[in-house]
């Protein structure tokens, strides 16, 4: 197991569109890292280019303080599982798990010891002898990461290992690639686009948009102290609700203004006064018990169970908020939401930026 | 009869018609008129297999029908090596790839006389390309047409040069089926290039491999027009395939024997068309 580093690396493809702009990130030896950010944004583009399938166009990658940028993929000592898992069609699951061993000459015994503990540890033994197409999602899922786990490799890098799998099946793997990355021990590396997946695996989460890293923290101060309305956005579901408006002084309170809507904040906004201000409110935070009213007009009402999210106007903005079963909402009907202001995020409306 | 049955009829149908009219009943009455003596201003006589035991003693036929399995053999081969050279290339991303490709299908597009009377005229002794070539360097000029092995190699080079693309084509739809993402894990497994082609492309493209072999064998073993224009047949007969032969005998007029040159022709790649369906287990899909 080892430790990465990522100075400054850039990748340009033909006609100058950035699949990485200056990518610099650490990765401690058994960390588990996740790279996420939306479609398209190169957290794909920066685990390939970590694993070498791809060149830096600038900048260095470190795997154990060595710089690997001019080595190849095979001696990289990285072991890669794809999204669509990648099985080789023509071979059984066995000969799937066994070759990269076999193609770094490994001794007859040891692939076969390997492989059938790899096997043991995933459940998939009785498979061993089928091949890819005969078998579902899961098992197939199992497989590739059971042909990453026989390399013993320096890195693990998952590139959205979980996308192709039922809602259920993947809350399963989760847990079991957790408990897989403590058993082992393993340094990984881990891309995907849903943000749960990073907040629930990830000790350490980077947040990749356009190309660039928006925030890097771990799951918790990614939630509370989001760098900017970005992250702020992207992090929780469902996502915050957002208003532009401006922070003003009446009366002696501090308090945010947009139209009608005007919310008492606490004192430490103040310094903020007469500032525009993009204010940020999780659809967690609306409480029924104290805080301040915002009127909405429910458009949707989406019931989880024990709780419920109502999606609705207020004016212009759209707002959704979760609230208790029993304040029973009802569509096209006005609802009062009282927020809890102590948990507002406030942005500059300019840059973004959160402002503290 | 079931409804499924009964709602594939008017599918199947059409194709079965097809398949009676235009390949079994010409086969069948070639077979007929194998069993005839028919030839022309005699009258007709039925001779039941004598046709065929008249082939079995006469040399020409077995060094034609040796000829039949050799050349195909020999060209097929260069044209499988050569086509999935191309198509490795031309699967490659580069600049103006698709005009590349459109060139390197040239050959194929020529109308095969055409193609085989401008290779007849590169192995003229006297003014030919190839001759002239070599004389410009100093190796005297060969008489490619006038030995045996040199006219056979001189057959096996236009053909090759002919089919090639068509080979290429056929291997390139083939290569563009395999995930780009096995490669990519085969090279994080720690193969090379090489490894990669004869571990991953070639296992998965075998299906597609033997579609090619067997369009090109049955090609190459009915192959006609090419030695007709380059060789006729010659020297001494010894270019002579199958199907130049039977052909020579309905121009003589005796249609009894050309048939039953035929019927074994048909037999020949028939076989082998089984043979390679076999061995392509195309009742299993590739991915």
């Amino acid at each position: 197991m080892a430790k990465l580093c990522l100075n400054n690396v850039t990748k340009i493809f033909d006609k100058n569109i950035y699949g990485a702009k200056d990518i610099s990130f650490d990765v401690a030896d058994k960390e588990f890292t996740v790279l996420v950010g939306p479609s398209g944004c190169g957290k794909t583009t920066t685990l390939r280019l970590i694993a070498g399938l791809e060149e830096v166009t600038s900048g260095e990658i470190y795997i154990e303080d060595r710089c690997v940028n001019d080595i190849s993929p095979k001696d990289r000592d990285v072991a890669m599982v794809f999204q669509n898992y990648a099985l080789y069609p023509h071979m059984t699951v066995y000969d799937n798990m066994a070759f990269g061993l076999r193609m770094r000459k490994y001794p007859k015994k040891e692939v076969e010891q390997r492989v059938m503990e790899a096997a043991d540890i995933l459940g998939i033994t009785e498979l061993l002898r089928r091949k890819p197409k005969q078998l579902s999602g899961g098992q197939r899922q199992r497989v590739a990461v059971g042909r990453a786990i026989v390399r013993q490799p320096k890195l693990f890098l998952f590139d959205e290992p979980l996308s192709n799998l039922d809602a259920k099946l993947r809350v399963q793997m989760r847990a079991e690639l957790s408990r897989l990355h403590k058993r082992f021990e393993a340094t990984i590396i881990y891309v995907t686009h849903d943000q749960i997946e990073a907040m629930t695996l990830g000790e350490k989460i980077v947040v990749l948009k356009d190309a660039e890293i928006n925030q890097i923290a771990d799951p918790i101060t990614l939630y509370k102290r989001p760098k900017n309305t970005f992250v702020a956005g992207f992090i929780g579901s469902p996502p915050m609700n957002f208003m532009r408006g401006s922070i003003k002084k009446e009366n002696m309170k501090v308090v945010f203004q947009n139209g009608d809507i005007v919310l008492p904040l606490p004192e430490r906004c103040e310094k903020f006064v007469n500032q525009e201000v993009i204010l940020g409110i999780r659809p967690t935070d609306f409480s029924i018990d104290r805080g301040s009213d915002i009127k909405i007009l429910v458009d949707v009402i989406e019931p989880v169970g024990n709780e419920l999210y109502v999606h609705g106007r207020c004016g212009e903005l759209m707002v959704s908020a979760r609230v208790p079963e029993e304040s029973r909402p009802k569509v096209g009907a006005p609802c009062t939401l009282r927020v809890d202001t102590e948990k507002l995020y406030v942005f500059d409306a300019d840059t973004e930026e959160a402002l503290q | 009869m079931s409804r499924e049955l009964r709602e594939a009829i008017p599918f199947v149908v059409p194709l079965v018609l097809f398949i009676c009219l235009f390949i079994l009943l010409p086969v069948v009455g070639t077979f007929w008129s194998s069993l005839w003596r028919d030839v022309s201003f005699i009258t007709r006589e039925f001779i039941g297999f004598e046709n065929y035991l008249r082939l079995f003693k006469d040399l020409q036929f077995w060094r034609a029908t040796f000829f039949t399995l050799l050349f195909p053999f020999v060209s097929v081969s260069l044209e499988m090596i050569f086509g999935i050279i191309i198509a490795l290339v031309l699967n490659e991303q580069f600049r103006l790839r698709g005009i590349v490709r459109g060139i390197a299908l040239l050959p194929w597009a020529i109308p095969s006389v055409i193609g085989a009377r401008i290779w007849q005229l590169m192995y003229r002794y006297d003014y030919g390309l190839a001759n002239y070539i070599l004389k410009t360097i100093g190796i005297g000029p060969v008489n490619w047409l006038g030995s045996p092995i040199s006219a056979f190699l001189s057959l096996v080079v236009a053909d090759v040069w002919r089919t090639t693309p068509f080979v290429a084509i056929i291997l390139l739809a083939g290569l563009q089926t395999v995930p780009e993402d096995l490669y990519k894990q085969a090279r994080v497994d720690g193969t090379n290039a090489l490894q990669r082609f004869f571990k991953i492309t070639l296992p998965l493209i075998k299906p597609i491999v033997i579609v090619a072999l067997l369009f090109r064998t049955i090609d190459a073993i009915r192959v006609f027009d090419l030695i007709y224009v380059i060789t006729g047949g010659g020297p001494g007969g010894i270019t002579t395939s199958l199907s130049l032969y039977g052909y020579k005998f309905f121009l003589l007029g005796d249609f009894g024997y050309g048939s039953s040159v035929s019927i074994i022709l048909f037999l020949v790649a028939f076989l082998l068309a089984i043979g390679y369906v076999k061995i392509g287990r195309f009742r299993e899909a590739p991915l």
